[in-house]
């Protein structure tokens, strides 16, 4: 709870601190302020500052300040590789940071959250700032594009969870997951709770861009700034999908026979749509776009296999991997395009002639996302095929190998592009190698490696 | 929670759940089918009226004023929603002079 004070605080000083007019000095103070909150979140119990009242609607157990953690970290990651961005004069940069770190609270609630208010709540604080910060260039006409279809969009799919939540409320009587999750399946079964399941459902699929809700990611991920796309892919990513493993994967997990065809067939769908259409796009943001959709079935998968020990750390693994892999892209892509527009597959060849450290990064997260072996990408995917083969579900098994064959084709196209072509180099710049790029590379070899590492600072918090 | 008026109760719940779903469905149609960015955010807004009267009917049957409260959160967040939303419009607006969404089609992959 301190930490979502702390960062709302944040929010509003930095807000303040734009009349100083130096964009530097604000991601300065932003980035501190991320990890003071982090290490605010980390060491203290945030159950004990809950205010009376609010204590029924959020619940800071170990699940809410891992993912927190990862949130907060990734963010700061992001708004440290955002620093030629902020400096635009079109952009500012205190606004900007102030509604990112907004977004920031909204999804640490989503959590967090043991209510259906906060939840509501969570989903619409990250969500409205994330409709700001996908028009911030206001002057590009994909980026205005992107915040319409992202708003239009993501206000019908909150509609759907209302909906659901609403029936939920009408078959149960109760607001609190916890209390709805204690009723025996029995008890509540009645059409007014299959719909409720049923539209929260697909609203919050909606929300983590899975087939066939998808439609949305590919058009918004494209027309937003690279920073933005990196935030949505990233945090955006993380939080809904923690909101989704909260709901379905814990309170609703007793429940599972009321959702786990739907959630089946979303999984089946997004391998199969992610993969196919990545394969034929010509833009990397929008192949990224379909590559995340793809990603969303593999952390489907976990979800379908869920028992009551919990598939918990394969999940962060998995989000972690994928987080640290987009990251390290990035700091790389946003490098040599500082345009900040579209980035086209072609304007990639022979990059490698121009700089060959970040053209090594950029392969290693490549092969990590296509989950090649030796990267923290494979053991991802390996905890997420294991317990499905556990499980007996081989149908889904074959899905998921066959698209992560698909996969890998599609991640060697931009590293063939930029090892193995005699054409001049398109790249806009080449400066001098960005440090989070070069330790997320690091840390992605380093959990493929050893991949206990991660479970071990898991246990720790 | 005798406050809440028994009166509301003289008709069947049922009969709410079907307004709710019809204005809901109102909605939706209006979402997917309308071109003008304006219309499709009033449909939004009627989706969440729905939601809202449904809260209420249940709230009121149930004596539990719970969902009453969610109602004011969803109308606070609505207000958010609908100040963002109108200034993203109106940015397009400026820009190519016309709010329908089926001109907006810079991305093709």
């Amino acid at each position: 709870m301190l930490t979502i004070t702390l960062l709302s605080l944040l929010g509003l000083f930095i807000l303040f601190l734009g009349f100083s007019g130096k964009p530097g000095l604000n991601r300065a103070v932003a980035v501190s302020g991320l990890f003071l909150a982090l290490i605010v979140l980390i060491m203290g119990n945030q159950n004990l500052l809950i205010p009376d009242g609010l204590d029924t609607q959020l619940n800071f157990d170990s699940t809410a300040v891992r993912f927190s953690s990862l949130l907060i970290l990734f963010t700061a990651c992001i708004m440290l590789l955002g620093k030629k961005f902020f400096a635009r004069e079109d952009i500012q940069s205190a606004e900007f940071l102030s509604v990112m770190v907004f977004s920031l609270v909204g999804a640490i609630m989503l959590t967090s959250f043991t209510h259906m208010i906060t939840l509501f709540v969570g989903l619409e604080t990250l969500g409205i700032s994330l409709y700001v910060l996908a028009g911030t260039d206001k002057k590009s006409a994909g980026s205005n594009e992107a915040a319409l279809k992202y708003l239009l969009l993501g206000a019908f799919a909150t509609c759907l969870v209302l909906f659901g939540m609403a029936m939920l409320y009408g078959a149960t009587g109760q607001l609190d997951f916890t209390a709805i999750a204690s009723l025996s399946s029995i008890a509540v079964d009645s059409d007014l709770f299959r719909a409720g399941i049923f539209f929260m459902l697909v609203g919050v699929l909606f929300k983590v861009s899975a087939a066939p809700f998808h439609f949305w990611s590919p058009d918004v991920y494209e027309g937003s700034p690279n920073v933005v796309m990196l935030y949505m892919s990233v945090v955006v990513k993380i939080a809904s999908f923690a909101a989704l493993y909260r709901i379905f994967g814990i309170y609703f997990q007793p429940l599972s026979h009321f959702w786990w065809d739907v959630v089946y067939y979303a999984c089946v769908a997004s391998l199969l749509v992610g993969n196919l259409l990545a394969l034929v796009q010509k833009s990397l943001k929008r192949q990224m776009a379909f590559s995340s959709i793809s990603h969303t079935g593999y952390l489907l998968m976990a979800i379908l296999v869920l028992n009551k020990t919990g598939q918990e750390g394969g999940i962060f693994f998995y989000l972690f991997g994928y987080g640290l892999a987009l990251i390290a892209a990035f700091s790389i892509l946003m490098a040599w395009f500082p345009s900040g527009d579209n980035i086209w597959l072609k304007d990639l060849k022979g990059a490698a002639k121009v700089d060959q450290g970040g053209a090594i990064v950029l392969t290693i997260a490549f092969l990590s996302m296509a989950g090649i072996p030796l990267t923290g990408g494979f053991f991802a995917k390996l905890y997420m095929f294991t317990p499905a083969m556990g499980q007996g579900l081989y149908q889904l098994l074959v899905v998921g190998i066959l698209s992560s064959l698909i996969g890998a084709a599609y991640y060697l196209k931009p590293i063939m592009n930029v090892w193995f072509s005699s054409e001049a180099p398109a790249i806009e710049g080449a400066e001098k190698i960005k440090l989070v790029g070069v330790l997320a590379a690091a840390i992605i070899l380093l959990t493929g490696l050893f991949p206990d590492v991660i479970f071990a600072v898991l246990s720790l918090i | 929670m005798n406050q809440i008026p028994e009166i509301f109760r003289v008709v069947p719940v049922n009969n709410f759940i079907v307004l709710a779903t019809v204005l809901f469905c109102i909605g939706i149609l209006g979402v997917l089918t309308r071109k003008n960015a304006i219309i499709i955010f009033m449909s939004v807004e009627l989706m969440l009226n729905s939601v809202n009267l449904l809260f209420v009917t249940f709230s009121s049957y149930k004596s539990d004023p719970a969902g009453q409260v969610f109602v004011f959160f969803i109308m606070a967040i609505a207000a958010a929603e609908v100040a963002v939303g109108l200034a993203i419009i109106v940015m397009i607006y400026r820009r190519i002079q016309t709010t329908d969404v089926s001109l907006l089609n810079n991305m093709k992959g």
